[in-house]
């Protein structure tokens, strides 16, 4: 168990969940959700928000209900002790799976944009490395790392994208011609798979100072990265236009709109995408402890992940760069990925579901 | 058997039966502590070949036989004149008087204020050693220990690595006793500690830890004595021994404690609850625990208009990031990615570089390495050549460097930059480590490009968040601390608005005390007037 130096103030959980969540949704999300609900995207972002609000909300009343434990004794009180292990791996493994995404896609990302001729694995192996070097050091050290980074990307990204929204056409988000509800519905399906990585945060609540006040960081987190989506879908849409739909990165064409030449700004996008870069080291440090601990704490009682970090940070490595010969397992692996955001979709729902009817029986 | 192998035995052999006489005369003076003769034949054994050992023998008039011994080199021999010999030479002899006891002589006739009778030889040698001066009296037990010290010492000077424009000038000397006046000076408080401890086997170097009893951070004083007891060591010669012998991590480039030879920088630091440690000839404090914007305080600080201090403040945090990041930043653009510079400022670094015969890379460490060539040789250099040469050198080396196409100008002005940039940190050891780090951010640059100085700047940050300084995290108040700890941080609040002590060193007592601006009656002219209106109406009724 943490010690009194390893344990997180509960308001550190409001810039956790930014941390948690943000990844190359943040580039390409728009996207996604342009292509399919044109300018209306905005409101499917609201509508996965509003979803994401929800679930935290679960999370929160569910962990409250049984006292605040750590993660491993909730899901051993709610599903018994073998099922509950094994919806412990189950998530580890989950996470592991997005660490996994994550690293290659950003990997390839930096090698477009900064790193020409050079071989996936050598951007992505020393990403690594030193994202395991820093989850090594515990949850405490990470989530500091957090802390210093988050507000200056979130402050920098959100000020950019309101300066973006001058430059837009306010009028082509509600223009009621372009609106179909099936498209939203759809876009927003799409969306969610751009918007998760929350319900890792669970693992950390054993190291917050007073894990039953972290429902309001967690809330006004999870209102940061609605905010910050929000900003983006209606940028993207009203500066961008529909053709943000076809672009790969529509984000860092959207910031390099805002940068004016001649001035400090002219390469806004350059210093945004570098501070992007360093934000899923921590996304990566994140998860990697999170991760090592689910996966330590179903097969050891001590609940350490340090031990665990280097495995699961090898086996994710392994998993990006998985050879060209392993075409099954890397169809298996990729309908895994693409289902991850389901089940951590129907997570909180059913750990909610599974109190209740727990209650039900001890009482 | 060789000659010389005999000769090593015998030499042996004598050496063991002089210790072992020794030590059957300290049992002997241990079992009948009244035999000054026995005391002598200790400490003249103990002292064997020891320049400036004086055994004074005096005959008292009723007979009895004092000795009187001292260093003279340590010693303030007026005092040993006007303390001890006159004093026991004028003491009368009455018919059939009864003999003196030390505890007698003590008491009536040694005319110093610090006195102690002592019977431990270890504790007589040691203090004999450090100047004071033993008076035995035949057929009395144990022996005086008058207080003679005169060790030759420094006096209070000005401060020299912490200069200041506006502030106390004095600084910490060699001598420890010293150095605790001068912080009692500025703290008249009952609650101010000063535990004396001794570390070192040979040295026994007198280490002082000074707190404020009711405001310090229990838990790192509990930690501070710890480390303080666990020191095994021959010698500590000075507080940066000691410093590196008490810190968490010894392998990281940051310190972990700050430095000062300002005794207001220390009152400063125990008024917000750390502990300071004040070791005997060392004109250094050391102060504990440490954060890592601490180190960006200079002493004047505190003394200086808010607003300057805050705008001088936030240029040494970006001067210390140029100092790290500068030419790994220079080289990852230049050779990688120049696309993410505006055009005209690629286009002038691209024409600079036109007839440079070497890669980025080599030109950066070049240059690094002239920098500091430049630099150790004008501080081994005395004061002003030192200076001379270091500003000579530089124009020449930077000007024909260029000439002869080794390096590009811009190449110069980075590194003169980041030479520059280096030494606007208050704190000297950082300066340099984070000159340091710069060199493997510059290798990683130079391998892949921003990527890979991003890898470097996150792993320094992997190793900065883990970093403590007694157990409180090095990165402190960067992150999840409530507002008022950031009064102190980047920006300077107002002094007036400093009424809580900062959280993150885990003082005992949140409020600084008493708000004496509330009590007195307020002076602005709006406010007089309300004042003695109201007063006057007061009156009136």
């Amino acid at each position: 168990m943490p010690t009194a130096n390893d344990r997180i103030p509960h308001r550190a959980f409001a810039v956790l969940v930014p941390t948690a969540m943000i990844e190359t949704g943040v580039l390409r999300g728009p996207m996604f959700g342009i292509e399919v609900a044109g300018t209306w995207s905005w409101l499917s972002t609201l509508l996965v928000v509003s979803v994401i609000f929800l679930n935290v909300y679960l999370l929160a009343a569910v962990v409250r209900r049984h006292g605040s434990p750590a993660y491993p004794d909730l899901l051993r009180e709610l599903f018994g002790p073998v099922l509950g292990r094994v919806v412990l791996v189950l998530h580890g493994l989950a996470i592991t799976l997005r660490l996994a995404r994550v690293n290659r896609t950003s990997a390839e990302l930096i090698t477009l944009e900064l790193l020409d001729r050079t071989p996936v694995w050598a951007v992505l192996v020393p990403g690594l490395i030193i994202a395991a070097a820093l989850a090594r050091q515990g949850f405490e050290p990470v989530a500091r790392f957090s802390a210093l980074l988050v507000p200056i990307y979130y402050t920098g990204i959100m000020v950019l994208l309101a300066l973006a929204q001058l430059r837009g056409d306010p009028a082509m988000l509600v223009d009621l011609t372009e609106f179909s509800l099936g498209k939203v519905l759809l876009a927003a399906f799409r969306l969610f798979g751009e918007m998760q990585g929350y319900t890792l945060l669970l693992a950390l609540l054993p190291w917050a100072w007073r894990p039953e006040r972290v429902v309001g960081p967690l809330m006004l987190g999870v209102g940061l990265v609605g905010a910050l989506s929000l900003l983006l879908a209606t940028a993207s849409a009203s500066v961008l236009g529909t053709a943000a739909g076809t672009m790969t990165w529509p984000t860092l064409e959207l910031v390099e709109a805002v940068g004016a030449p001649g001035l400090l700004v002219e390469r806004v996008d350059a210093i945004f995408f570098i501070i992007w870069v360093l934000s899923i080291m921590d996304l990566s440090a994140l998860t990697l402890v999170a991760s090592g601990y689910m996966l330590t704490a179903a097969v050891s009682p001590d609940r350490n992940p340090q031990v665990a970090v280097p495995i699961v940070a090898a086996s994710a490595a392994v998993i990006a760069l998985l050879p060209p010969g392993f075409l099954q397992l890397e169809e298996a692996i990729r309908s895994g990925v693409a289902t991850v955001p389901f089940i951590e979709l129907m997570l909180p729902g059913t750990l909610w579901l599974a109190s209740l009817l727990r209650r039900g029986r001890t009482t | 058997m060789s000659g010389e192998r005999v000769r090593d035995i015998g030499q042996h052999s004598r050496r063991l039966l002089r210790d072992l006489n020794m030590l059957l005369e300290r049992v002997r003076y241990a079992r009948s502590p009244r035999d000054a003769g026995a005391l002598e034949r200790i400490l003249r054994a103990a002292l064997a070949d020891t320049t400036g050992v004086v055994y004074r023998h005096l005959a008292l008039a009723n007979g009895q036989d004092v000795l009187v011994t001292f260093i003279d080199h340590l010693v303030a021999n007026w005092r040993i004149e006007d303390f001890i010999i006159r004093p026991l030479s004028s003491i009368p002899a009455g018919p059939g008087s009864p003999p003196l006891t030390l505890e007698r002589l003590a008491n009536r006739y040694i005319a110093a204020g610090d006195v102690k009778t002592s019977f431990d030889i270890d504790e007589i040698l040691d203090d004999l050693l450090r100047g004071d001066t033993l008076v035995a009296l035949s057929g009395s037990p144990g022996v005086l220990v008058v207080s003679t010290r005169k060790p030759p010492a420094r006096p209070v000077s000005d401060a020299q690595i912490e200069v200041v424009a506006r502030g106390p000038r004095d600084s910490f000397t060699e001598t420890a006793v010293w150095n605790l006046a001068l912080i009692r000076r500025r703290l008249v408080d009952v609650n101010l500690r000063t535990e004396r401890l001794v570390v070192g086997a040979r040295s026994k170097t007198a280490v002082y830890l000074v707190y404020i009893d009711d405001v310090v951070n229990r838990t790192a004083l509990q930690e501070m004595r710890r480390r303080l007891r666990a020191v095994s060591i021959d010698a500590v010669l000075d507080s940066g021994m000691l410093e590196q012998l008490i810190e968490d991590c010894w392998w990281t480039p940051f310190p972990q404690a700050e430095r000062t030879e300002r005794p207001d920088v220390v009152v400063a630091a125990l008024l917000e609850g750390r502990l300071a440690l004040i070791t005997d000839n060392t004109p250094l404090a050391i102060v504990a625990p440490t954060t890592f914007s601490s180190l960006f305080d200079s002493p004047e600080d505190a003394y200086s208009r808010p607003t300057v201090v805050s705008l001088l403040r936030v240029t040494r945090f970006v001067a210390t990031g140029l100092a790290l990041s500068l030419p790994a930043l220079y080289v990852a653009v230049a050779s990688y990615t120049p696309a993410l510079l505006p055009l005209r400022l690629a286009i002038k670094i691209a024409n600079s570089r036109e007839g440079v015969a070497l890669p980025v890379v080599a030109e950066a460490l070049l240059m690094q390495l002239f920098l500091e060539i430049l630099r150790e040789a004008g501080f081994r250099l005395p004061g002003p050549i030192g200076q001379t040469f270091g500003v000579v050198g530089g124009i020449v080396i930077g000007e024909f460097s260029v000439r002869a196409g080794l390096v590009s100008e811009m190449m110069v002005v980075v590194i003169a930059l980041t030479g520059l940039a280096s030494f606007t940190s208050p704190s000297l050891m950082l300066g340099t480590s984070i000159r340091l780090l710069g060199l493997p951010l510059l290798l990683m640059a130079s391998v892949l490009g921003i990527y890979g100085f991003l890898l470097g700047l996150a792993g320094l940050l992997a190793h900065l968040v883990s970093l403590r300084s007694l157990g409180i995290p090095y990165l402190v108040p960067f992150a999840f601390y409530p507002p008022s700890d950031y009064k102190d941080m980047v920006l300077r609040a107002p002094i007036p608005a400093f009424k809580q002590r900062p959280t993150f060193y885990g003082p005992q007592q949140r409020r600084r005390a008493g708000d004496r601006r509330r009590d007195l009656p307020d002076t602005r002219a709006g406010s007089v007037h309300r004042a003695a209106g109201v007063g006057n109406r007061a009156h009136g009724q």
